[in-house]
């Protein structure tokens, strides 16, 4: 395997996670004027991309043992940390879902009860991950699968649930909140759908429809999240045609697309180099590259940067540029994984890509301006000033305990 | 307490919403029961001292034909990515089977082939029953292995990934006529064993 390829593609989601999370951090609690509760969505979207940015980090490290010169133990630390840490995005996930783009309660105080569950929730299956496999083998693992089929599927269902409930509404704003459930399910479960031939249609497997990790339960999760794709596709292709939102027809084809070609190269290749590039980068790239790429979609299209602001539009279109230099890097790193390119020809596809791309943001940014009002969300008035600063606090309480886990489960996945 | 957005409401048609749930419970009921009766060779062993984990096996095979010159050395390398031990693999046995013929036309004697297996990265003990070296001049198959302990007797002994296994092949041109044989084809098929316990 290309084992530089996969560590430079790493070295650019870690850039590509910093500067979103940096960005969308420092964007929330500088937008004075904009309401508090995309103001708490951005800063949640953010901390999510820091703690991702430490995932990529633990990647990178891990995938140079040798070079760095560090012992087996400390490798299996950093493979447990890198596990638990994904649990901890996985929560987030969740705890996003019930603040965007419906808040899941009426009171301040019941979210934040909701979101204690959360936390308290991850520290049960951590316990019961311990208790219920006395083997050191699969106790983190036992962790991750847990996680991943409740806060998965029941953030999944919350999403679906927002979704078909107003995607045909009349209310502009309730229609709106149904199209960003859609966009946030791609934009973090998307990579969940790439295996649904094998869940619709288990015989063309040689595993069934159900191998992850030796278990059937995380399949839960999968199923919610493929029959979600199947959902959306089928809703954005039927209804009324001024309600129609491309994005997320496109979206959907896209991923089924995937879906689809995933199924065949398991299939019809054997094991090999392709097969294990194809395993790296479209799961690495559907889950570094697509989700910046639609969270920013996203947040441009439903005023969660506040773009009437002079100060606050100028910073976006700088972090725009940027985002979209290193995601072509990515991307382009990707296409030279499969087919070597030599490198200038790749510098010129990405000078090309990045005009083009330029050419895109500054249009985008025009129309975005024009009918800014129209592109809400329900407005909420849940949260309180305080709150950008406590949901900041929670996640760096979250990456400690995550941490701690990881401690206590060391040499589990070794 | 909930946001009456989300709760059901006789404003709103729910059956889409709860078909989509019907659907998901029933899919993965299908997939459950299908996935059950297909997957006979996992059952656990009653005797297994590790209670209710089982264990389950992959085999990565790799094979190539060297083209070697005579005195020439080369190389077949298979990696193993990181992402193998991160969904709980580990290495238990590594075999390679490195056969040859004589094509030099006319030619009685067989060249001499010697070959040798080694693994790097991976960490783990060392392996429990090996044979790293071999050589052939006869034309008949040379057969090296590496065997760590099954996963039931210790789950520490096995290297797990990255590592790669290299099998280095060296050709020595053994020829009854003068300038008749300057090379040979050797075939090398390496096979690496890879098993995890599930819950």
């Amino acid at each position: 395997m290309a084992i530089d390829a996969a560590t430079e593609l790493n070295i650019l989601s870690l850039g590509l996670s910093f500067l979103m999370g940096s960005a969308l951090v420092w964007l929330g609690m500088k937008q004075t004027k904009s309401n508090l509760h995309s103001r708490m969505t951005l800063v949640q979207l953010g901390m999510l991309f820091l703690v991702n940015a430490l995932v990529f980090i633990l990647y990178i490290v891990q995938s140079n043992q040798e070079s760095l010169g560090y012992s087996d133990s400390l490798r299996a630390l950093f493979v447990n940390i890198a596990i638990t840490l994904n649990v901890l995005t996985v929560a987030q996930i969740f705890v996003l879902t019930m603040m965007y783009p419906l808040v899941l309660t009426t009171t301040r105080t019941s979210l934040y009860g909701w979101f204690g569950a959360v936390a308290a929730g991850l520290l049960i299956m951590f316990i019961l991950a311990y208790d219920a496999d006395s083997e050191e083998f699969s106790k983190i693992g036992n962790y991750w699968v847990y996680a991943i089929v409740v806060y998965w599927s029941l953030g999944c269902v919350l999403l679906v649930r927002t979704y078909l409930n107003y995607r045909s509404d009349e209310d502009n704003t309730l229609r709106n909140a149904s199209i960003a459930a859609g966009l946030i399910f791609f934009a973090f479960m998307g990579a969940g759908t790439l295996r649904w031939p094998f869940l619709f249609f288990p015989i063309s497997s040689p595993y069934g429809g159900v191998n992850f990790w030796g278990t059937q339960w995380p399949t839960l999760s999968y199923t919610f999240i493929s029959v979600a794709m199947m959902v959306i596709l089928w809703k954005e292709i039927t209804i009324k045609r001024e309600y129609r939102d491309k994005t997320l027809q496109i979206l959907a084809i896209v991923y089924l697309m995937i879906g689809f070609l995933n199924m065949v190269v398991q299939l019809v290749l054997e094991e090999g180099e392709f097969q294990e590039l194809w395993d790296y980068f479209v799961n690495q790239g559907s889950y570094g590259l697509l989700r910046p790429l639609i969270v920013i979609l996203l947040a441009l299209r439903f005023n969660l940067f506040e773009l009437l602001d002079d100060h606050i539009r100028g910073r976006v279109r700088i972090l725009a540029l940027l985002i979209i230099t290193v995601w072509a890097s990515g991307f382009f790193e990707i296409v030279q994984a499969f087919v070597p390119l030599p490198q200038l020809l790749s510098a010129a596809l990405i000078g090309v890509a990045l005009a083009f791309a330029i050419g895109w943001e500054d249009r985008v940014f025009e129309g975005l301006m024009e009918d800014s009002a129209s592109r809400r969300v329900p407005k909420v008035e849940v949260f309180e000033d305080g709150d950008l600063y406590k949901l900041v606090m929670m996640t760096v309480a979250g990456v400690l305990f995550s941490v701690c886990l990881a401690f206590v489960g060391a040499g589990g996945v070794a | 307490m909930f946001n009456p957005l989300l709760l059901p409401s006789a404003d709103r048609d729910d059956r889409p919403f709860l078909a989509y749930v019907v659907v998901c419970i029933v899919l993965f009921g299908l997939n459950s029961f299908y996935d059950a009766s297909i997957n006979t060779s996992f059952d656990p062993n009653p005797d297994d001292a590790q209670g209710g984990l089982m264990g389950e096996n992959i085999t990565l095979t790799d094979t190539q034909t060297l083209v070697l010159q005579n005195g020439e050395s080369d190389e077949v390398e298979l990696s193993l990515a990181a992402n193998y031990s991160d969904d709980g693999w580990s290495l238990t046995r590594i075999d390679a089977v490195i056969s040859y013929g004589e094509t030099a036309a006319a030619d009685a004697a067989c060249d001499t082939v010697s070959v040798d297996l080694e693994m790097t990265g991976g960490g783990g003990e060392a392996a429990q029953d090996a044979t790293t070296s071999g050589q052939a001049n006869d034309c008949s198959d040379i057969v090296l292995h590496m065997a760590w302990p099954s996963l039931e007797a210790s789950t520490t002994a096995q290297p797990s990934a990255p590592l790669t296994v290299v099998v280095e092949v060296e050709l020595d041109v053994q020829s009854t006529i003068p300038f008749n044989d300057q090379d040979e084809d050797v075939q090398v098929e390496l096979v690496l064993t890879l098993a995890r316990m599930a819950s």
